[in-house]
C-alpha cells in the first residue's frame, strides 16, 4: 500500500516536472515568436511589394493558398493587408477571390477554433466574395449552424456586413428550424450593426416575425424598437394574441414606449389598472405611457403611484415627470395622502428637475 | 493494551492515510492538469479570436461594502471608472464606519443627498441616508446605513440596485479594464448563467494605470509572496476543475457576479453567516437543485481583480480564521449535500473535498502526528521510509505550485525576470512548510475557541492602493 502511494506520487511529480518544463519552454517562446511573426510579416510585405497589385500573377496566387493554410501566416497576412492603403487593398484583394475560395475549402474541414479565426478573416474583407452565392457564402451560412458559439456569432456578423437580405432570411429560418440557442441581444446588436438597406431588413423581419421562435422575436422586436420602425400594427396584433409568450408581449410594449401608436392606448390601461394579476405589464406599460400625453394618461398614472408594485410606482411616476408639469405635480403632491407615492413623485422631481416643463 | 492491537490499530489508520493521501493528491493533480491545459486552450481561444466581441454587454451594478475603508476606498472607486465597459453603476455602501469612509467619498465626488425610494425586497438595518452623483452616464451612489455586517451591506445594496445583475466586490480591491466584460460573457454566451466568479490576484506588489499593469513583481515580504503563490494554486487549479461540471461552491467575496433576481429568490445573503460569499453560492445550488432550474455557475479566470493580502502573521491568521468559521458553518447548514444523489458531482466531489480536504484536514493532520508519534513510540515506525514519503509529497507540493505559477505567467502574459524566478522556486517550500503549518493551527484554535464568532467585520490593516 506505501510502495503504491510512493509510486503513484512519482509519477504525478514527473508529470508535473513535464508541464513546469512546458510552462518555463512556452515563456522563451512566446517571446521568440513575437520576433518570429516580426519576420513573417516583413517578408510578406516583401513578397506584396515585388507584385503588380493590380495584376496579381498566377505564382503569387499558387504561393498564397499554400502558405495562408498556415495559421501564423494568414495571421502576419491579416496584419499588412490592414496596414495597406484602403483602395490599393481593395484592388489586390479582388485579385485574391480564388485563393479565398480555395482557402474556404480547407478551413471548414478544421477544427471550430481555426475555422472561427478563418471566418473572422473572411468577415473583413467581404467585398471580395459578396457579389454572388458562393462557396464562401454557403460555407458562412453553415457556419451559423454551428455548436460554437464564437463560430456563429463571428459568422452572422460577416453576414451583416455582405448585407443580402436573403442570406439573413434563410440563416434566420434556418436557425429557428432547428432551434438553434442564440442569445437574442446578440441577434439585435448584430442587426444594429446593418448598414445596408434598413427598410429592407425590416420588412423581412416583419415578415417572418410569426414564424420566429421567442428568442428571435424578441431580438427583431427589440430591434424595430431600436430603430423606431414603424410595424406597429404587426406588433399590436402580436400583444393581444392569446398564446403569445410573456417575454414576447413585454418587449412589445417597451417598443410602444418609443413608437407611437394610438390604438395600444387602451391596452396599456388595461394592463396598468391590472397590477396585481399582471404586475410585469402593469411595469412597462406604466413606462410607455410617457409617449402617450393626455388627461386620462395622467389620471391613470396617477392611480398607478399608488401601486402596491414598487416598480409600478416608480415608473409611473418617471411618466408623470414627462407629460406632464412640475407646476401640476407639486398640486399633485399637495393633495396625497400616500407616503409612498409621495417620495415616487419627489424623488423624480428632484433629479429630473432641469427636465421637467416648468 | 498489547502491542498486537496497537500494531493492528496503527497497520488500519496507516491505509487510511495513504488512501487519504492518494485521493487528495489525485484530486490536486487531476486539477492543477486540466487547469493549465485550459488555460492554454482559453490562450489559444482568445488569440483565434474565438470570443464575443460586444459594445454593450448587460448592465450591471456593482456593489462596493465599505466599513473604515478611508484609506482605500477612494483608489477603488476611481478604478471602476477606468473599466473597459459601457453600462453599470456603482453603488458603495458605508456600513455605519467610524473613520472618514462617507466624508472622503462626499467630498472627492461631490455627492448630493437625496430621498431615494427604493424596493425593499431584502430585509436590512436602518438606512441613514442615500447620496448620488452622476459621470458621465455612471450613476455613483452611496448607502449610508446602520452597521450590520457585509451581508446586511450587500442587502442593501441589491434593494437600491437598478440593473438585473449585481457585481459584488471588495472595498480593497480594483479591477483591470478587461475585468468586467470578461466576467460578463459567460452571460451572452448560456442564457442559464446565475453567478460568475473571477480571478483573485494580490495587489500588493501590482502598479496599475487606468486599469492596466504597469508593472509587476514579486514582493520582498516572505507571507505575502507565500499567500500569491497560494492564490494562483487555488484560482487556477481546483476551481477550474470544479467549474468543468458547475461544482463550484465558491465564488470569492472580492470578485462575484450574480443574476439579481436569483439572488433575491433565495433571500439574499445570509447575516448570520461570517462566510457570505461560500453561503450565497452554495445556496444558490441548493435553490436551484430543490426547484429543478436549469442554472449554471461559471468560474472566469481570464477576469482579474486585484485584492489586499495581509501583510503580517497577526492579520492573516484573523483572515483564516474568519474564513474557516465560515466554512463550518456553510457545511453544516448544507449538510443535506452529503453524499446526496440529486446533487450529483457537487455532492460527491465539491462537498466531498470540501468536507475532507478543507473542514476535516486539521484534525486529520493532528491525528496523523500523534499516530506517527505513537508507532515511534512504541518502535513501529519505517522511519527512512517516512522520511522519504514526506520529502516526496513536499516535492509534490511544491512542484504543483510552481506548476500554477507558471502557468499564471505564462496566461497573464507578464514580464517574470529572473530574480522572481529564483524567489518563487525559494518560496514554495516555505509555502509548504511554514504557511501549510501556520494556518493549520490558526483552524485548530478557530474550532477549539470558545468565543462565538460574531458576525462582525474583522478590519485587517489597510495599505494605500497604488492605482
Amino acid at each position: 500500500m506505501n510502495s503504491l502511494a510512493e509510486n503513484i506520487l512519482y509519477i504525478y511529480l514527473i508529470v508535473f516536472v513535464s508541464i513546469l518544463f512546458f510552462d518555463v519552454v512556452c515563456i522563451f517562446y512566446r517571446k521568440a515568436s513575437k520576433i518570429k511573426m516580426k519576420k513573417t510579416e516583413s517578408k510578406i510585405q516583401e513578397f506584396i511589394n515585388k507584385e503588380d497589385l493590380k495584376n496579381v500573377s498566377l505564382k503569387h496566387i499558387n504561393k498564397l493558398k499554400s502558405k495562408l493554410k498556415k495559421t501564423n501566416y494568414l495571421i502576419a497576412f491579416t496584419n499588412i493587408v490592414d496596414l495597406m492603403d484602403v483602395n490599393q487593398r481593395e484592388v489586390y484583394l479582388m485579385n485574391l477571390k480564388s485563393v479565398f475560395l480555395y482557402l474556404t475549402t480547407y478551413y471548414e474541414r478544421k477544427e471550430v477554433i481555426l475555422q472561427t479565426y478563418f471566418v473572422h478573416f473572411l468577415k473583413d474583407y467581404s467585398f471580395i466574395y459578396s457579389d454572388n452565392n458562393n462557396i464562401i457564402i454557403k460555407y458562412l451560412k453553415e457556419c451559423t449552424l454551428s455548436s460554437s458559439i464564437y463560430l456563429r456569432e463571428t459568422a452572422l456578423k460577416a453576414l451583416y456586413k455582405i448585407g443580402d437580405i436573403n442570406y439573413l432570411r434563410e440563416v434566420f429560418f434556418n436557425m429557428n428550424y432547428l432551434n438553434i440557442n442564440h442569445h437574442h441581444k446578440l441577434i439585435t446588436d448584430g442587426l444594429l450593426t446593418f448598414d445596408k438597406d434598413v427598410d429592407e431588413l425590416s420588412k423581412m423581419l416583419i415578415e417572418e416575425l410569426d414564424n420566429y421562435n421567442e428568442n428571435f422575436k424578441i431580438a427583431s422586436i427589440n430591434y424595430f424598437n431600436y430603430k423606431k420602425i414603424e410595424c406597429q400594427k404587426a406588433l399590436y396584433d402580436l400583444l393581444v394574441k392569446d398564446n403569445e409568450s410573456k417575454e414576447v408581449k413585454i418587449s412589445c410594449i417597451r417598443y410602444f414606449t418609443n413608437v407611437k401608436y394610438k390604438g395600444v392606448v387602451p391596452l396599456l390601461y388595461e394592463f396598468i389598472n391590472d397590477d396585481r394579476n399582471n404586475w410585469e405589464y402593469s411595469v412597462v406599460a406604466a413606462r410607455a405611457l410617457s409617449n402617450y400625453k393626455s388627461k386620462e394618461s395622467t389620471e391613470v398614472l396617477i392611480k398607478a403611484i399608488h401601486s402596491q408594485n414598487w416598480f409600478v410606482r416608480n415608473n409611473a411616476a418617471e411618466s408623470l415627470i414627462k407629460i406632464t408639469s412640475r407646476d401640476y405635480l407639486d398640486k399633485v403632491i399637495s393633495k396625497l395622502d400616500d407616503k409612498y407615492a409621495i417620495d415616487a413623485l419627489k424623488y423624480k422631481l428632484d433629479i429630473n428637475g432641469d427636465e421637467v416643463k416648468i | 493494551m498489547s502491542i498486537e492491537i496497537i500494531k493492528m490499530c496503527l497497520k488500519y489508520v496507516s491505509y487510511f492515510f495513504v488512501v487519504y493521501m492518494i485521493i487528495y493528491s489525485t484530486f490536486l493533480f487531476v486539477s492543477a492538469i486540466i487547469g493549465s491545459l485550459k488555460i492554454y486552450k482559453n490562450r489559444y481561444k482568445d488569440i483565434m479570436h474565438n470570443k464575443i466581441e460586444h459594445d454593450y454587454y448587460v448592465p450591471v451594478s456593482i456593489l462596493i461594502p465599505a466599513y473604515n475603508e478611508e484609506k482605500v476606498i477612494l483608489a477603488s472607486v476611481k478604478s471602476l471608472f477606468s473599466l473597459n465597459y459601457k453600462l453599470f453603476e456603482i453603488i458603495v455602501i458605508n456600513d455605519g464606519s467610524t473613520d472618514k469612509t462617507l466624508d472622503v467619498l462626499k467630498k472627492e465626488f461631490d455627492l448630493k443627498r437625496v430621498d431615494r425610494p427604493y424596493n425593499k425586497q431584502l430585509d436590512t438595518k436602518q438606512i441613514k441616508g442615500v447620496y448620488e452623483n452622476k459621470f458621465g452616464n455612471i450613476l455613483l451612489t452611496v448607502i449610508d446605513k446602520e452597521n450590520g455586517g457585509k451581508s446586511d451591506s450587500l442587502n442593501a445594496g441589491i434593494n437600491l440596485s437598478r440593473f438585473p445583475y449585481f457585481l459584488a466586490m471588495d472595498a480593497d480591491s480594483a479591477l483591470q479594464e478587461d475585468s468586467l466584460e470578461q466576467l460578463v460573457r459567460p452571460i451572452l454566451e448560456e442564457e442559464n448563467v446565475v453567478a460568475c466568479g473571477g480571478f483573485i490576484r494580490l495587489n500588493n506588489a501590482v502598479v496599475l494605470e487606468n486599469g492596466k499593469v504597469k508593472s509587476y513583481r514579486l514582493p520582498n515580504n516572505l507571507l505575502i509572496c507565500m499567500q500569491i503563490l497560494e492564490y494562483d494554486r487555488s484560482f487556477l487549479a481546483s476551481r477550474i476543475l470544479l467549474d468543468e461540471y458547475n461544482g463550484n461552491l465558491i465564488i470569492s467575496g472580492a470578485f462575484g457576479l450574480f443574476q439579481k433576481d436569483m439572488v433575491i429568490a433565495c433571500k439574499g445573503y445570509d447575516v448570520s453567516t461570517v462566510g457570505e460569499d461560500f453561503e450565497i453560492v452554495i445556496k444558490l445550488h441548493s435553490f436551484c437543485h430543490k426547484n429543478n432550474i436549469d442554472y449554471s455557475i461559471k468560474y472566469v479566470p481570464e477576469a482579474i481583480c486585484w485584492t489586499q493580502a495581509p501583510n503580517n502573521l497577526r492579520d492573516l491568521i484573523k483572515q483564516r480564521k474568519r474564513w474557516y468559521s465560515g466554512l463550518v458553518q456553510c457545511m453544516f447548514k448544507y449538510k443535506e449535500m452529503f453524499f446526496n444523489y440529486r446533487y450529483g458531482f457537487i455532492s460527491f466531489i465539491s462537498y466531498f473535498y470540501y468536507l475532507f480536504f478543507e473542514l476535516l484536514a486539521p484534525f486529520i493532520e493532528v491525528f496523523g502526528t500523534i499516530t506517527t508519534l505513537v508507532a515511534l513510540l512504541y518502535g513501529l515506525l519505517n522511519v527512512p521510509f517516512m522520511i522519504i514519503f514526506y520529502t516526496l509529497y513536499t516535492l509534490f507540493g511544491c512542484i504543483m505550485t510552481l506548476t500554477t505559477f507558471f502557468t499564471r505567467v505564462h496566461l497573464a502574459n507578464n514580464v517574470l525576470s529572473f530574480t522572481d524566478a529564483c524567489k518563487a522556486f525559494l518560496v514554495c517550500i516555505f509555502e509548504i512548510v511554514v504557511l501549510r503549518f501556520i494556518l493549520m493551527v490558526s483552524r485548530l484554535t478557530t474550532v477549539f475557541s470558545s468565543k462565538k464568532k460574531k458576525m462582525k467585520w474583522d478590519k485587517l490593516k489597510r495599505m494605500e492602493m497604488k492605482v
